[in-house]
């Protein structure tokens, strides 16, 4: 499995967030990809983009509603058109699998078109590990690959990179001379990897849909490599999530229009190739054997979970990272696996426990921007929810994101807002100390104005660090209504 | 808590809250919160319907287009998360500021963005909390509006905190202090 550096959260955003080349390349996604996405939305108006969305997510509810008939469905038409389908339980099983087919085919090489399971499954060492020379094809993987780092983005994983780093990085790694224009560096990556395209001896890919009806795998890409990738090798193995399967052709067509649009604001991608089993007898060129390896790596626990089911309707088109105001701040690497954003923050508590991920769920202001945009409306808000409250009834204190003190003040929180008494003497307590504290200069309480400036107290040190706090007025609200505002008209 | 908020208005017609996040805690939420307890979700569905948020009742239970209050100065408009996005409510407090008469209103930039509160959020990642408080407080600045509106006090805590510390002139009100007549004394 992929490395797993959610523990690290809070600190990881810490830093990320300061980092000015990250906000940079992170401000880039509100003003790019959302921009590009609401103008596609206006261009083929807003109700038929609602009609498409509503479509799609009857597609998916009855799709996983009745995954296993549409898996059995997608193997039966695989096997038919000449292709074999493999089910891996865990990464363990789907690594054994490939490694299976690399040592009895004899492969050496391996280009391989992006596929973010493959991420969870650490396939590349795995492979390396075999000696076989792995290849990203995807220009943004191929960046990642060489310097040696995790997605930042589902769609653009180097979109942390400058053409500076890239530039430096090419130069470093691939020995062409040091040049910051774009168009050079994509030549240089194009020049590199076209030898190992016709080099490989398998193709590797994800797959953004799976279509029973026709036991077809489709990808879609702005660059070729996912159809070099896919067509060029002898062998053709398609890596995937069991939930992206799809039951008809028909389905398919409100996906692709709109997952482009979401992600780019395209109205489809440069490339939409649809893989259906090995070549034909009579086909000039493409793969001898193609291979399906379906991977659970605990999805089938998000299924039988009501909560966490919808996640996996996503079709991983990242508008939820694009909108989101955090992941906007704290960057993809923070979220510390595969998956970034709000999606990340369900589903990788979801597949990898709330032991290593119950920060994921917390760090979200809850503002549903993410559910907005959704192409299959999937309520990532509500899920954010229930994972936190997973972790706070969790019999595993492990899994609970709060220690003692904050669980204790919830407790006495919730004591004192239910008895009017209580609240109305810790009120006045609480309005006659800080009197006495900010009469004593400078500590705990500095004010000015009516504003606390700094309180060196816990927990409200939190907030005066970087914004002020009204102080406590005078005359609560109790007393106004007591004394001047219940009586109505006629002075009652 | 929800249980004792559930009990103290079972006789009450409508219940009024000048707050998004809790006006939608109510409205919303409830039914989610007591999902497995059929015998309070009795309760929930009876109580959920009366639930209305200020401005929204205002303009959409008692038909008030003009409250009679005036205003001098410029304003911008923030409408928080959960007003928005789960009471559903978008044009009322807008419609409710453009009555008034010698309030000017300005476009706030990144209006639909979240300021960052979120609750416990604030201090619970007050990084984070803090990175989307700047941009917020940038855009009231950019807006040029001497007033910010809001009908969230988490919100207007938040922004006002970071308007303050920044040493802004900027004032912050509710949409009620706003829509009420001009008070003696605004503090």
């Amino acid at each position: 499995m992929a490395d797993i550096k959610t523990r690290d959260f809070s600190a990881a955003s810490a830093v990320s967030i300061l980092d000015p080349q990250l906000r940079k390349a992170l401000a880039q996604v509100g003003t790019g990809f959302d921009a590009a996405r609401r103008a596609a939305i206006d261009e083929v108006s807003p109700e038929l983009w609602d009609e498409w969305r509503e479509e799609a997510r009857q597609i998916k509810i009855h799709a996983l509603d009745h995954l296993d008939y549409y898996l059995d469905l997608l193997e039966h038409n695989v096997a038919k058109a000449g292709g074999h389908v493999h089910f891996a339980k865990d990464a363990a099983q789907a690594n054994e699998i490939m490694g299976e087919l690399v040592r009895t085919r004899n492969i050496k090489v391996a280009t391989k078109s992006k596929s973010m399971v493959s991420e969870e499954l650490s396939l590349n060492p795995a492979l390396e590990a075999q000696g076989v020379d792995v290849y990203e094809t995807d220009l943004g993987e191929y960046i990642i690959q060489l310097a040696e780092e995790t997605p930042f983005h589902l769609v653009a994983p180097a979109l942390h990179k400058t053409k500076e780093q890239v530039a430096q990085l090419f130069t470093d790694k691939l020995g062409i001379p040091y040049t910051e224009d774009i168009n050079g560096l994509a030549a240089a990556a194009r020049i590199a990897l076209r030898e190992k395209f016709l080099e490989a001896d398998l193709g590797i890919s994800g797959a953004n849909f799976l279509v029973a009806e026709t036991g077809t795998l489709v990808i879609i890409t702005n660059e070729g490599n996912g159809r070099l990738s896919t067509s060029a090798p002898r062998i053709h193995v398609g890596i995937t999530g069991m939930e992206k399967v799809i039951p008809s052709m028909q389905d398919l067509a409100v996906f692709l229009r709109l997952l482009p649009r979401s992600a780019t604001g395209q109205g489809i991608t440069s490339y939409v190739s649809m893989v259906t089993g090995p070549r034909r007898s009579d086909d000039e060129d493409g793969p001898e054997e193609f291979h399906l390896i379906i991977v659970d790596n605990g999805r089938s626990k998000m299924l039988a979970d009501p909560d966490l089911r919808e996640a996996l309707y996503c079709i991983r088109c990242a508008a939820c990272l694009n909108i989101c105001p955090v992941y906007q701040k704290v960057g993809g690497h923070s979220y510390g696996w595969v998956y970034p954003g709000p999606i990340g923050a369900i589903v990788t508590p979801s597949l990898i426990g709330l032991k290593e991920a119950r920060d994921l769920p917390q760090a979200s202001s809850l503002c549903g921007a993410c559910r907005e945009v959704c192409p299959v409306k999937i309520n990532l808000p509500r899920m954010l929810l229930h994972l936190r409250q997973k972790s706070a009834e969790s019999p595993d204190s492990s899994e609970r994101s709060a220690g003692m003190v904050p669980n204790l003040l919830a407790a006495g929180y919730t004591r004192l807002m239910q008895s009017p008494g209580l609240l109305k003497l810790s009120h006045g307590w609480a309005r006659w100390k800080q009197n006495v504290w900010a009469a004593m200069p400078l500590f705990p309480l500095t004010t000015r104005n009516g504003m606390i400036r700094k309180a060196s107290l816990p927990l409200l040190s939190r907030w005066t660090r970087s914004r002020d706090l009204p102080e406590l007025p005078k005359n609560a609200f109790r007393d106004i209504w007591k004394k001047e505002l219940s009586k109505d008209k006629d002075g009652r | 808590m929800a249980r004792r908020v559930l009990d103290t208005f079972s006789d009450s017609e409508y219940v009024v809250v000048p707050s998004g996040s809790c006006s939608a805690m109510m409205k919303v939420f409830y039914l989610d919160l007591f999902r497995e307890d059929p015998e309070i979700l009795k309760k929930v569905e009876l109580f959920s319907p009366k639930v209305y948020e200020f401005s929204q009742f205002l303009t959409n239970v008692l038909g008030i287009e003009d409250t009679c209050s005036t205003y001098t100065g410029s304003v911008t408009y923030h409408p928080s998360c959960h007003l928005l996005r789960e009471m559903e409510v978008r044009d009322e407090p807008k419609s409710l500021l453009n009555s008034v008469p010698g309030l000017e209103m300005k476009d706030l930039p990144g209006a639909e963005t979240c300021c960052g509160f979120g609750g416990a959020f604030s201090i619970k990642f007050p990084h984070i909390s803090e990175g989307m408080l700047a941009d917020k407080v940038d855009n009231v600045v950019t807006s040029r509006a001497d007033t910010l509106v809001s009908c969230d006090m988490g919100c207007l805590m938040q922004i006002g905190g970071g308007l303050s510390r920044q040493g802004s002139d900027v004032k912050v009100r509710h949409l009620a202090e706003v829509l009420d007549q001009d008070p003696p004394s605004s503090s």
